[in-house]
């Protein structure tokens, strides 16, 4: 359905753990209609846009840093934010939390940045190969049967 | 025994989990469908969507906004579906009950660079 528009994805950790998607669950026991808002907003301004499209504007998003963006969500009185970055045609969500301060803190920021640089290194991490026997100290090659 | 080999940095999709999300919550359930309607509301009238999306995130009801603006059941029931317009100062009533403060921007364009200027309604 999307193919060629963006997707959001859930950063996954080392140990499959999704950071985003589990805050959302726990909101989901606590707040319902808040999880429901944070999902509605990622699908009305996150998903199924050209990826040269230019990114939602001020206040729905905001830049953090460089590429890290911020999804800006509110909710009666709490403000939510999920911190993201663009990878290709995918939408990394990196890191949700109820806002309580006036800007994102370094940690909440660093959280998301590190994040991102793990999925990086990761995704272009290439399959191990062993190195092919060669040189004066290699195996002798397997006798041949008659 | 070769070693389980570390999973996809991609994780789901985040519709597949709002789907799940959908399938084990009706209040979940309800608040996406209040969502969807209040989305289709703010391409026709932004002003009737914002009424709405607020009353509904406090949990008040028509009858308690009305009551406390001093309206009717009814006239808050059309400003949320579009089809009418408050004064003014009725608006400005209905956004202290929804604890915000009503600003109008005037707009002006010249030589291409666009100005705007907000100004309490008091």
């Amino acid at each position: 359905m999307w193919k060629g528009h963006t997707q959001a994805i859930y950063y996954r950790d080392k140990r499959g753990g999704e950071p985003v998607n589990d805050f959302l669950e726990q909101l989901l026991v606590t707040s319902p209609a808040a999880s429901a808002k944070i999902d509605d907003y990622v699908e009305e301004h996150l998903n199924g846009r050209s990826p040269s499209a230019p990114e939602p504007e001020f206040p729905i998003t905001s830049q953090i840093e460089g590429e890290l963006r911020e999804l800006r969500v509110r909710f009666a009185k709490t403000r939510y934010r999920v911190l993201y970055q663009r990878s290709a045609n995918l939408v990394v969500l990196l890191h949700a939390f109820e806002k309580n301060t006036g800007a994102v803190s370094t940690s909440d920021k660093a959280k998301a940045q590190e994040r991102f640089a793990d999925f990086q290194t990761r995704m272009d991490a290439k399959p191990r190969v062993p190195p092919r026997a060669a040189g004066h100290d290699a195996p002798p090659k397997a006798r041949r049967r008659p | 025994m070769a070693k389980n080999p570390a999973p996809s940095p991609v994780g789901r999709t985040a519709a597949e989990a709002a789907q799940t999300r959908s399938e084990r919550s009706p209040e979940y359930r309800a608040a996406r469908d209040e969502y969807a309607r209040i989305r289709e509301l703010r391409k026709a009238n932004p002003i009737a969507a914002h009424l709405r999306e607020r009353r509904f995130e406090l949990g008040l009801t028509q009858e308690q906004v009305a009551k406390a603006v001093e309206t009717s059941h009814t006239n808050i029931s059309r400003m949320e579906r579009g089809t009418f317009m408050p004064k003014l100062l009725t608006l400005r009533k209905i956004a202290a009950v929804l604890d915000e403060e009503l600003f109008v921007c005037f707009e002006r364009t010249g030589d291409g660079e666009v100005e705007r200027e907000f100004a309490a309604v008091r």
